[in-house]
Parts: structure tokens; C-alpha cells; sequence
């Protein structure tokens, strides 16, 4: 059995079938029968030759090549063709007429722009080449366009091309001249009443005729002349309406004149309804386009109005859906939210409304597992403090062996002479006066023995009040009195200098200006000790009392810098004393002498075989440091064990381990 | 015991019970003593200021100046009344110039000394520790000294090298310092947790020295007050 390979899908078919019976596409052409009312007068049949099987012939063509002496009119409107084809066609002619720039609204163009046209059409621009050459089939017809542009050169020509006899002209339409696709280059002439007695068509032909000659067939336009009757207005389909003297085919009508939003197209838009072949319909999938864009029900019946698609159904949006003048959707007042949403809403404003009330306080436990902890180890402290009490006597051997920062320091000032000048610098804080008194008051001590001039001066507020009571404390411990005042006084407190660390600077570069005036407000630099102290460097030593790292840093920074050869010596705290030890370390040495706490005073007390304020508080300091040591260490083990033990209940349970 | 000396151990007493009672948790006595030193020590730090700046060294050369003693003396008064300019937002500017030059000065003593009261100093320090000339001439030890001088050098380097956190990040990889480095901060951070043990041991006995002292003066003023 023959078969047909069909033209697009290239699948064989049963050659009794017209239409594929995978793609549903046309197989045979479309045989238009001359002699059949709805014939076309001249139409030449298209034998696809390329289409049939080699075994069948194709359809005869000499019989069907005579024309019908007149055309129905009504015929070349019917639906011959399959509705595929229809589709096609109605597709082609549209974007043919969107080709040629021609929206449909402007389909009737005003008769300046169709003068344009004819000049243009005078000129023989190319424009006009497109609809006769290339805009229609090679018998003009729309279906041999569609042929035509199937199977490109393939196919044959009519037989009237064949033949040499009438060409463009004399080939009879079995389609009417699709009104758009030649409504750029159509002028209004055709459309007016031809004269009395003259066909209609000779005078709308005339514009024809005069393209005509300019194209490669002028014999073709004297010859069509006998058969220009076939474009006469009275047989031309009445299917075109006319306005203003152009003529627009009813789909096109209809097409313009439907509303946007408006009503179900003929051609539906949406693929599901569509009459999809069998074999599209299997493989389409079912997220069509419309799906994934999500396009409005009412826009998929919408029809393109403007645009190379104008004419076509179902057109996805070239813009954004916004952009379309439609009626802004109805939103409601109340914001969607989820219910976690809702929660998270109703404890923040929860929060927000307690922000202002009052809330009680949490109950206060009298006894918590911290407070009894910090209240045993007070007791225990408290009880180790007290203990010298009942003369652990023990307790009060000092270390035979004095520190060399300690040493050095006591030889500093065992070298000071009478009444050589020295400047002290009291920079601590009541706070720490508990400490610092019994640091400094056995360098007091030992420099009031060598019966040095002490000259105090502080950078803290509270510097000339602690001064004023270490020498008091001072005056307890030995047997020397020092006592300020005009006549023979011993000491000089030169008060309190502003400015931190610039004032520090200023002292250092130059004493007399800095402090012209002591704690008293009197002139500070009259007194004899002081005559021959101009600088800083004049002073046998300078003895820095801190608690403070930075304080004592400051000092040495801005006065080691200018001493030269004036000893600096450090008193200080306990906490301070790692942190000064480099300076004492270093070479050249920027300290020549560190006194630290309670155990360097008690051992530069040792050192110069004296007793000072330090050997009161030494029983109490060491027993409170073994308290503290007994105190980390069982501290420390009760904590390994807990932690030990935790660890062997995690792993016997066979949970996280620690 | 005079009534003066009464009542200052009264006080004493008194304020260093308050304070004890933190033992027990914050409460009324604790802050009440604690507002009392923080007043005390606002009015002290006037009554000095105004006593041994303000009036000595600023309204007095004014009021008893003349000439051009006068004129220098003013100079500061007038930068001193425009630091008030701060006070009024519109007007602050005119306090600008005044704050600039404190803040230049100090500024410029700030990085002089640190530059060369201590950063020099030290790093000369260190670098001498090797000297073992010196060390000879001066009847050291010099194998001794040797081991202290690197003891101290490998502390000094690998303590700077613990805070040295910078790493060359490589793509695909988990940013680490280099391995001799790495090694090298452990061995700093050793060091440094000598040092703030012996810093913490410090802060306790300066503790333990005020305790001491508190207790001490606790029961030598009780004794005086019983035992005459």
C-alpha cells in the first residue's frame, strides 16, 4: 500500500488519508473544483509534488486549469480548506498585515497617508514588491502561499506560469485579496464609484496597472485587461465590507472591533480547549506557558491588537501584567498573616505593654548555694586575719633573704645626705592606703632617719591628704618628728599639680614654675633646702608611691627621659609590681629601686634592721595567704572531682561525656 | 581618746561594717556608704581643685597682677571661661580651640613618652640583655646571665607572638596561623598566664594588705575604746 509522508512530522501515512494522522497536517492539497459552485475561476491547482508518493500521481491539473466564467462571489470566503488551514491562513494574513506596519485600528488609513502611499507606490518602492512577489503564493491564492512558503522553490509553478500566459494578472484568485495584507499599498481609488458604463474594476485597476508596468510583466497587464473582471468590486467576496474605501476582511472586523476584556474569541486562547492534535496533546505539557506565568483566565481570550501578532488569540504578554489597563484587583485591609506570624505579633506586643508596668521583684532566697559559698570564705579569710590573735608566733618569721629591687632601693636612700632634697610623689588612693601606707611608711621611715628634705607633690586630688597622713604614720613608727612649718620646717608638700600628664612633663622640665606655691598657697621654693633646686635632676632621688600601673608608668615616662643620673625609686602595690619589675630589669635601668606591698616593706624594714607598719600586718599576711592557698587548692581539687565525676555518670548513662 | 578621735573611729567603724555587710548581699547600708565616699570624694576633689588651682593660680595673678603680668594672667582665665562655651551648643565652637590645645598636648607628652620613656628604653633593654661583655666586666655570670637573657627573649617573642592574630587567608581552606607560629603563641601564652597568675596574687594581697589594715584599726580602736 502507498503511503504519504507527511510534510511536517515526516511520518508515513496511509495514502487514502488527507490528514496526518500524527500531526494532523494536510496531506493533500486542497482540490478546489472548477466546476464546483464554490470553484475559483482560474485558479491553477498546486500539485505538491513533493508531498505524494511516488506511485500516485498527482492530482491532474489540465483539467482544472480552465477558469470558470464567473466567479460566485460568495464562494471564495467558504471554508473549502480545513480549519487548520483557516488558521493558518487568518495567522499569515495577520501578521503579514502587521508587517506591513498596518495595526488594525489604522486599517483604514486617512487620505493623507494613502496618498503617501501612492506617491510611494509611484516611486515603485519595494514596498510594494513584497505583496506580489513574496505575500502571496505563486498563484496568489492564500493557500499556495501557505504551500509556497512550505516548500520554498519546490514548488511548482502554476500552469499558467508554465505555460508563459498570464502571470500576476491573469491569474484568477480563489481567495480574495486579503484587504490587509495590500491596505498599505491599496489607494482609495478602487473604492470610488467608477463612471457610467465603465466597470467598476477598469478604474481601480488603473493604480494597478501603472505597478503593474513598472514590474517585469507589462505584457501581462495589456493582456489582463480581458481578464481584469475578476477583481471587479461586484465579484469581490462580500465578505470584505468597505469603509472608506478600503476594504477589510470580516475576521478582521471582527478582530477590531472586540473589546479587550472582552468576550470569547472564536479562536481560543487557551491550549487546553484547543483541538490539539493527539500526538501535541501527549507531549504538551501540562505547564503550558499559561500555567507558569499564571495568566488570568479573561486575558487568555484576549486578542493581540497591536504589534507583528496583532489578529492572534492567547498571545503571552509582552509586558509585565501591570502595565495593562485593567481595574486594580480589590485587596483586603487586613493583612495575611500566618499564625506564627500572629504569635510572634501578640508576644512582642506583650513585651512592649509590660515595658510599662510595674513587675514584682523575684523572690529573694535569704540563702543561696553562692551566698553560703561567699560567706564561708569570708569566714574563713576573716578567721585567718584574726588568727595572729592567739600568737601563732610562727607566723611572724620574715625571709632572711631581701630582694635586689628591695636592697637597691634601701641603698639608694641610705646614700641620701642631710637635708639633700627628695621628691616623693604620692599617687595612690585612700583606698589602697591600707597597703601603700605600709609600703611606703618604711622608706618614710629610713629617709627621715638620714634626715632627707621631703619634698611631696601629687597628680591625684587626694595625693596631698595622703601624703600629709603617711608622715604621720611615719612619725608613729620612729623616734624623728617631721613637722611642716616657716621655721625649720622638715618637709614641703607642694599639693596637688593639674593637667595629668602634661602636667607631669611641665614639673619635670621645670619644678619652680610648675608649682611656685605649696598645699598652703605660700612660695613653695624659699625654703634653704630648696635654693639650689632648679630642675628635677637637683633632687637626690625621686621616690614614686602608686598603686597604679599607668600612674607609675607615667612618671617614668616622662621624667626618666630627663633625669640623669637622679635615682628613681618605685613604691608600689603588690598588683603593680610585675607589671613595673621590666623597668627595674631593664639596661640601663629606668628604676633603680622597686619596693612592692607588704613584703617589700617588711623586707626593706629587714633590710635596714627596722620595724615598721609592716611587721604589724606581716602575721595577718601570711596566714591570710595560706588561707587563700588552702582555699584554691581545695577549691580547685573539689572542683577536678566533680568534674571527674560528672564525667564517668555521663559515660555510665551513655550520655554526652564532659 | 579626744572627741575628735571618737568620732572619726565611730565613723570608721561604722562605714567599714557597712561595707562588710556586701557580704550578705546588696542592701541599704552597703549603698549608703558607698554614696557617702562618692560625695566625700566629689567635694574633697573641689574644695582641692578650687583651693590650690583656681584661686592660686588663676583668680589671684588677675587680681593682684598688673602690666604685662596682667595680660598673661588673663590669657588663661579667658581660655577657661571659653571651655563654658560647651555648655551652649550654638556657642561651642568658641571652646574648640581651648580643647584643641589640651588635647595636642597631651597628645604630643602621650606618644613622647611612651616613645621614648618606654618603647625605646625597653626594646634597648632587651636587646642589651646579651652584652655579655658587659656582663664580665661587671663580675656576672655569663653563662647565667646567658639563660636568663634568652629566657627572657623567648617570653618577650612569644608573647608578642600569642596576640599576633593575623593569618594569609587561602581559598578553600580554614584560615590558620602557620605552624612554628602557632607553636610559638603556645609558649607565649604559657608566659602570660605566669604573669596574670603573679598579677592575681598581687590584686589578693593588695586586698588581704586593706583588709588587714581595716581590721587592725577595727580592733585597736575597740580596744581603746574598752580597754582604755
Amino acid at each position: 500500500m502507498a503511503v504519504i509522508l507527511c510534510p511536517f512530522c515526516a511520518r508515513e501515512n496511509d495514502d487514502e488519508r488527507e490528514i496526518c494522522q500524527y500531526c494532523q497536517a494536510r496531506l493533500k492539497p486542497i482540490q478546489i473544483d472548477s466546476e464546483s459552485p464554490g470553484g475559483i475561476p482560474g485558479l491553477p491547482q498546486v500539485p505538491a509534488q513533493g508531498v505524494f508518493d511516488e506511485n500516485e500521481s498527482g492530482p491532474g491539473l489540465t483539467d482544472r486549469q480552465q477558469p470558470p466564467a464567473e466567479i460566485p462571489a460568495k464562494h471564495a470566503s467558504e471554508p473549502e480548506s480545513s480549519d487548520w488551514l483557516a488558521g493558518f491562513r487568518g495567522q499569515i494574513s495577520t501578521q503579514d498585515l502587521s508587517a506591513r506596519e498596518l495595526p488594525i485600528e489604522n486599517s483604514q488609513p486617512p487620505a493623507s497617508k494613502r496618498s503617501d502611499l501612492d506617491a510611494q507606490a509611484d516611486e515603485g518602492s519595494d514596498f510594494l514588491d513584497f505583496p506580489v512577489d513574496a505575500g502571496m503564493g505563486m498563484d496568489g491564492s492564500t493557500d499556495s502561499l501557505l504551500l509556497s512558503r512550505i516548500f520554498g522553490d519546490d514548488l511548482p509553478a502554476g500552469p499558467s506560469s508554465q505555460a508563459g500566459e498570464p502571470g500576476f494578472q491573469d491569474r484568477p484568485h480563489n481567495f480574495p485579496i486579503d484587504q490587509a495584507e495590500f491596505a498599505g499599498e491599496i489607494p482609495a481609488e478602487p473604492a470610488q464609484d467608477p463612471g457610467p458604463g465603465k466597470p467598476a474594476g477598469a478604474d481601480e485597476l488603473s493604480w494597478l496597472r501603472d505597478l503593474q508596468s513598472q514590474f517585469h510583466e507589462p505584457e501581462d497587464l495589456s493582456a489582463g485587461e480581458q481578464e481584469e473582471g475578476w477583481l471587479d468590486a461586484g465579484q469581490l467576496d462580500p465578505g470584505y465590507s468597505t469603509v472608506d474605501g478600503e476594504r477589510l476582511p470580516d475576521w478582521v472586523e471582527e478582530i477590531s472591533a472586540r473589546p479587550l476584556d472582552g468576550e470569547k474569541s472564536s479562536i481560543t486562547a487557551d491550549p487546553a480547549s484547543t483541538d490539539l492534535p493527539a500526538w501535541l496533546d501527549s507531549i504538551r505539557s501540562p505547564a503550558t506557558p499559561q500555567n507558569i506565568l499564571d495568566i488570568p483566565p479573561d486575558f487568555r481570550g484576549q486578542v493581540e491588537i497591536a504589534g507583528p501578532l496583532a489578529g492572534l488569540q492567547g498571545i503571552l504578554p509582552a509586558e509585565p501584567e501591570i502595565s495593562l489597563g485593567r481595574k486594580g484587583a480589590a485587596y483586603s485591609e487586613t493583612l495575611p498573616v500566618s499564625e506564627a506570624h500572629r504569635l510572634q505579633a501578640e508576644i512582642f506586643n506583650q513585651v512592649i505593654q509590660s515595658e510599662g508596668k510595674n513587675r514584682p521583684l523575684p523572690d529573694r532566697y535569704l540563702v543561696t548555694s553562692q551566698k553560703i559559698m561567699r560567706l564561708a570564705i569570708a569566714c574563713i579569710i576573716f578567721l585567718a586575719v584574726l588568727v595572729p590573735v592567739f600568737s601563732l608566733q610562727y607566723l611572724e618569721l620574715v625571709p632572711a633573704i631581701t630582694p635586689g629591687e628591695v636592697l637597691a632601693a634601701s641603698q639608694i636612700v641610705n646614700s641620701i645626705g642631710n637635708a639633700a632634697p627628695v621628691l616623693i610623689a604620692v599617687e595612690y588612693d585612700p583606698g589602697f592606703s591600707g597597703e601603700m601606707d605600709a609600703a611606703l611608711a618604711a622608706v618614710m621611715d629610713h629617709l627621715m632617719i638620714q634626715g632627707a628634705f621631703l619634698v611631696f607633690i601629687s597628680t591625684n586630688s587626694s595625693g596631698p591628704m595622703q601624703a600629709e597622713r603617711i608622715l604621720e604614720l611615719s612619725n608613729q613608727v620612729g623616734t624623728h618628728q617631721y613637722a611642716s612649718g616657716a621655721d625649720g620646717s622638715d618637709y614641703l608638700n607642694l599639693g596637688f599639680i593639674s593637667g595629668g600628664m602634661a602636667g607631669v612633663r611641665n614639673f619635670a622640665q621645670n619644678p619652680r614654675a610648675a608649682s611656685a606655691l605649696d598645699l598652703t598657697t605660700s612660695p613653695a621654693w624659699d625654703h634653704p633646702a630648696l635654693v639650689n633646686v632648679a630642675a628635677i635632676n637637683d633632687f637626690s632621688a625621686i621616690i614614686v608611691a602608686s598603686e597604679s600601673y599607668e600612674k607609675a608608668r607615667l612618671w617614668i615616662e616622662q621624667v626618666t627621659p630627663i633625669l640623669q643620673g637622679t635615682p628613681l625609686v618605685v613604691v608600689s602595690s603588690a598588683q603593680s609590681a610585675p607589671l613595673l619589675r621590666p623597668y627595674y630589669d631593664a639596661s640601663p635601668q629606668q628604676v633603680q629601686g622597686l619596693v612592692s606591698g607588704v613584703i617589700g616593706s617588711v623586707h626593706y624594714a629587714q633590710a635596714i634592721g627596722r620595724r615598721g607598719i609592716a611587721h604589724i600586718y606581716w602575721p595577718s599576711f601570711n596566714s591570710g595567704l595560706l588561707a587563700a592557698l588552702i582555699l584554691i587548692v581545695v577549691g580547685g581539687g573539689a572542683n577536678a572531682m566533680m568534674t571527674l565525676v560528672s564525667a564517668q555518670d555521663g559515660r555510665r548513662k551513655g550520655g554526652k561525656q564532659v | 581618746m579626744n572627741v575628735q578621735d571618737l568620732i572619726g573611729g565611730l565613723l570608721g567603724l561604722v562605714l567599714t561594717l557597712a561595707v562588710f555587710s556586701y557580704l550578705l548581699g546588696d542592701n541599704a547600708l552597703f549603698r549608703l556608704a558607698v554614696h557617702i565616699f562618692i560625695g566625700m570624694s566629689a567635694a574633697y576633689v573641689t574644695v582641692v581643685v578650687a583651693y590650690n588651682i583656681l584661686w592660686p593660680r588663676l583668680l589671684r595673678p588677675v587680681l593682684q597682677a598688673g602690666g604685662w603680668d596682667l595680660v598673661l594672667a588673663v590669657v588663661p582665665l579667658i581660655l577657661s571661661i571659653l571651655l563654658f562655651a560647651r555648655l551652649v551648643p550654638r556657642y561651642s565652637i568658641l571652646s574648640s580651640p581651648v580643647l584643641s590645645f589640651i588635647v595636642g598636648v597631651g597628645a604630643a607628652a602621650a606618644v613622647g613618652g611612651a616613645v621614648f620613656g618606654v618603647l625605646l628604653p625597653q626594646s634597648s633593654a632587651t636587646i642589651n640583655l646579651f652584652d655579655l661583655q658587659s656582663a664580665r666586666e661587671m663580675g656576672k655570670d655569663s653563662s647565667l646571665l646567658l639563660a636568663n637573657s634568652s629566657l627572657i627573649l623567648v617570653g618577650t617573642l612569644s608573647s608578642l607572638a600569642y596576640f599576633h592574630f593575623g593569618v594569609r587567608a587561602k581559598p578553600g581552606t580554614k584560615p590558620a596561623r602557620a605552624a612554628w607560629l602557632e607553636w610559638l603563641s603556645q609558649v607565649g601564652k604559657g608566659f602570660i598566664v605566669i604573669a596574670f597568675g603573679m598579677i592575681f596574687a598581687g590584686v589578693y594581697a593588695a586586698a588581704l594588705a586593706a583588709l588587714i589594715e581595716r581590721l587592725s584599726s577595727m580592733t585597736r580602736f575597740i580596744y581603746s575604746l574598752f580597754g582604755g
